[in-house]
């Protein structure tokens, strides 16, 4: 499974987002409020569980977290600055 | 002419400061001259159509530069506004349309899809006015979506009009806006609020707070949250600048604090949540943000370590608590001069101009300064009713309990308080199932009624648990028939109610433990007694 899937599943079980939503990688997820502001928390704790990377408070940005393909990026982003 | 209709205020600001910045979003900036044309020109084509005083028109849309022209069209059509949640599931809206007679809709073109789900879950639209100018060609072809049976009106029949005010004359005890909260029994219900109920807030916390033209205001909740009420009619009246906070802001702290400096907001309101988030992880250092002068937070309890927090960050700022039901506007006010320590509990304070409240005790005596009471409210913020509900809103606008003869009625809260030595009320909680949690009013028994609708839910239970981020978290306890699954439940829920009423944990038992009298023990549920696990 591809790190969006694991992102994209933990959306559709844990978050909520219905059957109906589309969730493709670049669905507005905060647009559409598939993530709110409880959400984000979940999704940190999540990903940090998951990929086992740390999600610093400045990594909290649209640019990270506007969309499943964001997500995904910021995982890899993480994983190779820890990998150094 | 003084201003009497809350419409009024956008008419003075846009003779006053025609060129000032009305209403700004990440695209757009709509000029005082240029939010009162466009909204002029709703109203003209809502009369066009027939709609009458006193009708109800909806607003399904983003809160936008065209929302809030739109809104202002609705008033100045003499109609009232009914904000739609464009979040919540269709049927939920269905319901609200049906219920308060929704013929005709604001609404913008991507929303259309939308529309014609609402149509299909039974509301009774008959006439949607698109507002934005996205998907009109040149030729006056209307936007490319259809709804069925619903007429689709759109820009070029807007451009049409005057951009004049249509001569239509309500009075300040009409109608203005109709927002809908949970309701225990299953369905939201209606809170009916008048011109004269908004004004009446909106002009003490023009006076109270000195909102000025030089004034740049957030405008962070939705607008079917009351709180909005201060954001967009406070701004307008003193003609200042109303700045729509974008989702991201609301989701992410940082995010939240970048808007807040990028456009020198001066004034900020909203639920103590994202303060909370801003607090914790907004990445500020104090002495940021020096040009926001006041904090207003309202909905539910601020911690005071994290109210203390914020104001070591912004020492620059004014804090001030607002407190009321959607029922009563703001009806309390309270600003909080010192860092608070973490056993002081923040007042609700003291009642705002025009406004009286007053405790009662269960035997129906006034509450001596000390004594818990139940909170009634008394004066001209007070709702009319709930829309189509006269055994509701009898039960709660009651003949004045102090026996005055005047013949108003008081507004029973269902909040317990107590006033402290200083004569400031405090908050303590609530009478009956009604929970917060970010700041939305949640009636549990309307998530019951929702999960009960499920062929294979045999019991169930919602239950609060308390929170510190969020105030509540939600967690439902049922008895099932079938192997029906938490994500099988959640979307069963996702369709009639709002995903902030979704319980985020399920637990499944054989059955549920019962009182001596053979209700639901919800107590020894949240305690984690009884009931024999089923899974």
């Amino acid at each position: 499974m591809t790190n969006e899937d694991r992102v994209r599943n933990f959306i559709r079980t844990d978050l909520g987002a219905g059957a109906s939503v589309e969730l493709s990688d670049d669905y507005p997820l905060i647009e559409n409020a598939v993530i709110d502001s409880l959400g984000i928390f979940e999704m940190v704790r999540f990903i940090e569980s998951e990929f086992d990377v740390e999600v610093d408070d400045e990594d909290l940005l649209l640019d990270n977290f506007a969309t499943i393909a964001d997500i995904a990026r910021l995982v890899d982003a993480k994983q190779a600055q820890q990998a150094t | 002419m003084s201003a009497h209709l809350l419409h009024h205020l956008l008419d003075a600001a846009a003779e006053r400061r025609p060129g000032a910045g009305a209403v700004v979003d990440r695209q757009r900036r709509l000029t005082y001259a240029e939010l009162a044309g466009r909204a002029n020109r709703v109203a003209r084509l809502l009369v066009a159509c027939g709609v009458a005083p006193g009708e109800r028109v909806g607003l399904y849309l983003e809160k936008s530069p065209e929302a809030i022209a739109g809104l202002f069209g609705v008033l100045k059509a003499g109609a009232a506004y009914v904000p739609l949640d464009h979040h919540a599931p269709a049927e939920r809206l269905a319901y609200i349309a049906a219920d308060c007679g929704i013929r005709t809709l604001l609404t913008t073109s991507a929303q259309l899809p939308a529309c014609g789900e609402l149509v299909a879950a039974g509301a009774p639209l008959e006439r949607l006015v698109v507002l934005d100018a996205t998907g009109t060609e040149a030729d006056g072809d209307q936007p490319g979506v259809e709804v069925p049976g619903v007429e689709v009106l759109g820009p070029v029949e807007l451009a049409a009009q005057e951009a004049s005010p249509p001569p239509v004359r309500v009075i300040d005890l009409d109608l203005a806006y109709i927002l809908y909260t949970s309701g225990s029994t299953g369905r939201p219900k209606g809170v009916m609020l008048t011109h004269r109920n908004a004004l009446t807030f909106v002009e003490w916390a023009v006076t109270r707070f000195a909102v000025s033209p030089e004034d740049r205001l957030s405008s962070h909740a939705p607008l079917h949250f009351d709180l909005s009420v201060f954001d967009v009619f406070a701004a307008s009246a003193a003609g200042a600048g109303l700045f729509l906070v974008p989702p991201e802001a609301s989701v992410l702290p940082l995010e939240a604090v970048r808007f807040m400096a990028a456009h020198e907001l001066t004034v900020w309101y909203s639920v103590p949540s994202i303060l909370v988030m801003i607090a914790l992880r907004g990445g500020l250092a104090a002495g940021d943000l020096p040009r926001l002068r006041a904090v207003l937070f309202a909905g539910e309890v601020l911690a005071p370590k994290h109210l203390r927090r914020l104001m070591e960050l912004l020492p620059h700022a004014d804090f001030h608590n607002l407190y009321g039901p959607t029922e009563t506007n703001v009806c309390t006010h309270h600003q909080v001069r010192q860092p608070p320590g973490d056993g002081d509990g923040i007042p609700i304070g003291r009642a705002i101009d025009r406004v009286e409240v007053f405790a009662l005790t269960d035997d129906g005596q006034r509450a001596a300064p000390g004594q818990v009471g139940e909170l009634y409210v008394r004066g001209t913020t007070v709702m009319s009713g709930y829309w189509g509900d006269h055994d509701r809103s009898a039960q709660v606008l009651v003949p004045d309990p102090l026996g005055r003869p005047v013949g108003d009625r008081a507004y029973r809260t269902g909040d317990l308080v107590r006033e402290d030595a200083g004569g400031n009320l405090h908050f303590l909680g609530r009478r009956d199932a009604q929970i917060k949690s970010r700041g939305y009013r949640i009636e549990l028994g309307e998530i019951e009624a929702a999960l009960h609708a499920h062929p294979a839910v045999l019991e169930c239970a919602v239950v609060a648990v308390a929170d510190e981020l969020v105030t509540n978290r939600i967690t439902a306890y049922v008895a099932r028939r079938d192997d029906v699954g938490r994500d099988e439940l959640v979307a069963f829920c996702g369709r009639r109610i709002p995903k902030y009423m979704i319980p985020e944990t399920f637990e499944f038992r054989e059955k549920l433990p019962k009182t001596s009298t053979g209700k639901i023990d919800r107590l020894a549920l949240a305690r984690g007694e009884h009931g024999t696990d089923g899974t």
